[in-house]
């Protein structure tokens, strides 16, 4: 699950904003931040972290728990 | 309330490796005004790009008539041979031109690096496509965006809600804007569906985006569904993302039940290493006999010296997750729990050669379409992207030869209202949609239910999802646009539940993934039928049993002769 954005990396490029396939961020324009809004929506595929220009992010492996069969 | 309005010939849902190839291949046969719509970001969100892009290419050396029994017979012979053989025996000529704009993979020595794909004996994958400096499925995804982008005009971050029809034929869909929760409406004079499949947000890792979005807009409009029967389960850590259990028990890993023991030679001949769905199957006969749970999977020192350089070679997201996994002190040489996780419904839109579904204008393409009901490595990637360019083909002929249509206003007006409505609810009484999910998701994941089914599990399941569809649907909640994504996928969920569970009780019988414990065996050849699901004139679902054309197709079982 997603763990944090480092404020002082972070440069507002928005691109994991846009390419988040479950919409876990928000967008803060007047303080050009990205607000991890929707943390529990995350279902840990990296691909935030990995398409970050500024390695900004982190997302640790822990996922949320999840319904099996029994 | 103001509507937003987009005129355009054909309207793609979906911009994975389906939706860009159709893209691509409309604009070659003639079409000049595309749309793409994604719910999440064009080309960038899909799951062709979060996976890792291991592609089965049938090339001139191979014979296309093995490679298709193969494929035909671990489909259990429910395979639409035409369209599969076309796949085919096209995939080079695509592999051909992913290169040629500048697309790579794994090479060894003169020639590609070619791996036996899982439950083939001919089959081969070639892996690790790259582009620039993207590798795996995000390589091919940026090569096709591409190709697929100029002249395409894109809405990114669209929910498509609804589909129109007018005269009997699709004229355009609605989609809400996941920002603003706008409305957007889509005058369309075709509409192809590659919007992936339905994982019901099952344990599997990286599927939760897929919600069965095309199956309930394709439903609505009267087309029929097909193989909906065919869950496939995985298996998965329950604490943390891991892509490649096949890979792990392949180079020494194995599976322990509760007692500590290898269980898998009771059951299968190929032990650890028999297909996925044998590994379930198993697991769950281990429950049955008390010797589980908790399972599982045992690496060892297979870990270090094998497993991992083999996840570090296929890409993805793996290679980080391992190292993460390491960082936390999680140690994969130890055993961990391990659990059945839901991954994918594998029916989908019945369509005809040219991709179009039983509504005119209708097409669909990738996981969207029926094809085929199994579940192996590389087959996913090659089906997406060939049904693509064969839908998007499709299309641009029927585009040639229709004239204009456009949606009804007032319909589109009331459609939008009925969508964002949600939001306005007041919070009190309706249920949101995760505990909808949650509840969904106890009933149809349980071990009865999902992997040996029985009727009057089913049966009860069917009264839960039929209880969560009248009941919680039309009072479900939105605190925000956000939320009201989650609704609208929420209510795709329900309709894919409810399909899966009406097609397992119409399948008597057992057949690769779907296994009923009251009908264990499989009919004979000549009574194969594919279950066909429609929403019927007065609202109800309607089942079709369509027999399997096996005389006519080219792939037939053997006749294995009877011992004197």
């Amino acid at each position: 699950m997603i763990e944090r954005i480092d404020r002082n990396l972070c440069d507002y490029c928005q691109i994991c904003f846009r390419i988040c396939p479950t919409d876990v961020f928000r967008l803060v324009p007047e303080r050009r931040e990205i607000r991890i809004a929707y943390p529990e929506d995350c279902q840990t595929c990296f691909a935030c972290e990995i398409d970050c220009p500024q390695d900004a992010i982190r997302v640790a492996p822990a996922r949320r728990p999840r319904i099996g069969p029994w | 309330m103001r509507i937003r309005r987009c005129e355009t010939d054909l309207l793609i849902v979906g911009s994975g490796f389906a939706g860009l190839w159709a893209a691509i291949a409309a604009r070659e046969a003639g079409v000049t005004r595309i749309a793409m719509v994604d719910k999440a970001a064009i080309a960038m969100s899909s799951q062709s790009r979060l996976c890792a892009g291991a592609t089965i290419y049938c090339l001139p050396e191979d014979s296309l008539e093995l490679w298709l029994r193969d494929i035909v017979e671990a489909n259990g012979f429910l395979s639409r041979q035409p369209l599969v053989a076309e796949i085919l025996e096209t995939s080079h000529e695509r592999l051909r031109r992913l290169e040629s704009w500048g697309v790579s993979y794994e090479r060894a020595g003169d020639g590609y690096l070619r791996l036996p794909s899982r439950g083939f004996r001919h089959v081969k994958m070639m892996v690790m496509p790259r582009f620039r400096e993207s590798v795996g499925g995000a390589a091919v995804a940026d090569a096709l965006r591409r190709r697929a982008r100029p002249g395409t005009q894109t809405f990114p971050r669209v929910l498509v809600t609804d589909l129109l029809q007018r005269d009997g034929r699709i004229a355009g869909a609605l989609g809400l804007d996941r920002t603003t929760a706008e409305p957007i409406e889509f005058a369309a004079r075709a509409v192809l569906l590659a919007t992936a499949d339905c994982s019901f947000r099952g344990s599997y890792v990286c599927t939760d985006a897929t919600t069965g979005d095309g199956f309930r807009l394709a439903y609505d409009q009267g087309a029929r569904l097909s193989n909906m029967e065919f869950l496939c389960t995985n298996t998965g850590s329950p604490h943390f993302g891991f892509e490649g259990t096949g890979v792990a028990l392949r180079w020494g890993g194995r599976l322990l039940n509760a007692r500590g023991e290898a269980f898998m030679a009771r059951y299968h001949p190929d032990a650890d290493s028999a297909e996925i769905h044998e590994l379930v199957q198993a697991m769950a006969r281990e429950v049955e006999k008390g010797n589980g749970p908790p399972f599982q999977l045992e690496m060892g020192d297979s870990f270090t010296t094998r497993i991992a350089p083999a996840l570090a070679r296929i890409g993805g997201f793996m290679p980080l997750n391992l190292s993460r996994l390491a960082d936390e002190g999680v140690d994969l040489r130890r055993p961990q729990e391990w659990i059945p996780a839901v991954q994918t419904l594998r029916g989908g839109v019945r369509v005809h050669a040219d991709g179009q579904s039983d509504v005119p204008g209708l097409f669909a393409a990738g996981m969207t379409e029926a094809l085929d009901p199994g579940l192996f490595n590389g087959w996913s990637t090659l089906r997406a992207m060939g049904s693509g360019e064969r839908s998007g083909r499709g299309a641009a002929r029927w585009l040639a030869d229709a004239g204009p249509c456009a949606p009804h206003s007032d319909e589109v007006a009331e459609l939008a209202a009925r969508a964002t409505a949600p939001l306005g609810r007041k919070k009190s009484g309706g249920l949101r949609a995760d505990e909808v999910v949650e509840r969904m998701q106890r009933s149809i994941f349980r071990t009865d239910v999902s992997i040996r089914k029985r009727g009057e599990s089913l049966e009860a399941a069917l009264r839960d999802i039929e209880d969560l569809r009248d009941g919680a649907l039309p009072d479900l909640i939105a605190d925000d646009v956000h939320g009201l994504a989650k609704l609208h996928e929420t209510r795709n969920m329900i309709r894919a539940a409810e399909m899966f569970l009406r097609a397992s009780l119409a399948r008597g019988e057992s057949r690769g993934a779907h296994f009923r414990v009251d009908h264990p065996e499989s009919d004979e050849a000549s009574r194969l039928v594919w279950i066909n699901l429609r929403r019927a004139d007065d609202g109800a679902m309607q089942i079709e049993r369509e027999p399997v054309p096996l005389s006519s197709y080219p792939i037939q079982p053997l006749v294995t002769p009877v011992p004197a």
